[in-house]
């Protein structure tokens, strides 16, 4: 049957479009809390505010126009004794390619029919590198510890000689 | 008296080599696959230096109380030569804790290359790395990143969207149970553990150099005094 929420859609686009949206009647934010919201092949985006969801703060429906990649929605959340505190609500892109830039933007219907839209975000996925070992550093310590042990070995070698010397002419 | 303090000084540097030698840290496995464990090396050679000191420091006292002048003689020649192996302890263990831990680069390039491999090499730092992550609470070299801003071994087996890094970098309960997986995986700071492995390892190998490097430096700087005195008595004998 139909369901009392509204549906939302969820849109990427690629580099080469961009969603010009004259009406924008919410920004999209970041998701708080994470460590970053941009990986290498996905890309964490915040939902759309409650005031599109009703009454409590989960999204019931997404349904999204075909397209390559993938999408997750994700709820964070602790459970202790029966109460169910919500971190973070996000909207998890996958399949995508490293160090490329997405635009990405929401528009919702609405009961009556109109369309909400968001602001349009652009982000971009990490770039994958091969780890290098630079050129490692030569510390104070090594040199300092080089220097006064070739010279203390010089001394006692020369030490030693001299005594040789010494004690053969006796 | 000044024979005994010498003695004393050797048998401390003799057991300070035996514990570095004993890895109480646990990280030998960085230094070995690394190809080169000169730091480890410069302790072996340490614990045989100083045993030796100790040693030609019994005999030297020997030789110079009876004035035999054979004895001393022998006793000259052999520091001398006891003493170039101390250098060289002291110069390769610091030169390798310089090349190891001066910067995170090596580590981490090692730690993306060779965890969840399944070479022999592999198996043992993927062990060590699980356990200093688990005991420590830690993550990677610098933190989860690592694992994303990077290409590793890893990688290849586990895709990106069902593991971006190991789930040991997710914060547990007192049991041992992640408290969320879904939070751990996609990187939340209250599930994850955010700090990296790197200045727990530099300080553990940083210990044992400073034990050996600069113990063993300490040493030889206050021998070379002793030998030249002994040398001038030599040719008083």
């Amino acid at each position: 049957g139909a369901s009392p929420w509204p549906m939302a859609e969820g849109s990427v686009t690629g580099p080469s479009n961009l969603h010009f949206n004259l009406l924008l009647d919410f920004n999209i934010s970041t998701p708080p809390g994470l460590l970053t919201p941009a990986f290498a092949e996905s890309l964490l985006v915040a939902v759309p505010p409650c005031q599109f969801t009703g009454a409590n703060a989960n999204i019931r429906h997404f349904t999204a126009p075909p397209c390559r990649s993938r999408r997750y929605v994700l709820s964070v959340g602790d459970s202790n004794d029966g109460f169910t505190v919500t971190r973070l609500d996000a909207y998890q892109v996958t399949g995508l390619i490293p160090g490329q830039t997405y635009s990405i933007s929401y528009s919702i219907p609405n009961k009556d029919h109109s369309v909400s839209s968001s602001n349009t975000i652009t982000m971009q996925t990490l770039q994958r590198e091969l780890a290098s070992s630079c050129l490692m550093a030569r510390s104070g310590g090594m040199v300092v510890i080089t220097v006064l042990l070739s010279i203390a070995m010089f001394l006692l070698l020369v030490g030693l000689i001299a005594v040789l010397v010494i004690a053969g002419r006796k | 008296m000044e024979g005994g303090n010498f003695c004393c000084t050797l048998l401390i540097a003799c057991c300070l080599s035996v514990w570095v030698t004993a890895d109480q840290y646990k990280v030998y496995p960085i230094l070995g696959v690394s190809g080169k464990d000169d730091v480890y090396a410069g302790a072996w050679i340490s614990i045989f230096t100083g045993f030796s000191f100790f040693c030609l420091g019994v005999f030297g006292i020997i030789g110079l109380v009876s004035g035999n002048r054979l004895m001393v003689l022998l006793y000259l020649v052999l520091m001398l030569f006891v003493y170039m192996f101390e250098c060289a302890s002291c110069i390769t263990s610091y030169t390798h804790r310089d090349f190891v831990v001066s910067n995170p680069n090596l580590v981490t390039k090692q730690m993306l290359t060779f965890y969840a491999a399944p070479t022999a090499q592999g198996r043992e730092l993927t062990r060590m790395w699980d356990r200093i992550m688990m005991e420590q609470q830690y993550c990677g070299t610098s933190g989860p990143m690592d694992w994303v801003n990077y290409s590793s071994t890893f990688r290849t087996f586990y895709p990106e969207v069902v593991s971006p890094w190991p789930f040991l970098c997710c914060k547990r309960d007192p049991n041992f149970v992640i408290l969320s997986q879904e939070g751990c995986r996609i990187g939340h700071v209250d599930y994850i553990n955010n700090k990296g492995c790197f200045d727990h390892i530099g300080h553990a190998v940083d210990s044992y150099t400073w034990g050996v490097s600069w113990f063993g430096f300490a040493i030889l700087m206050f021998t070379c005094p002793v030998m030249l005195v002994a040398m001038y008595h030599y040719t008083t004998l």
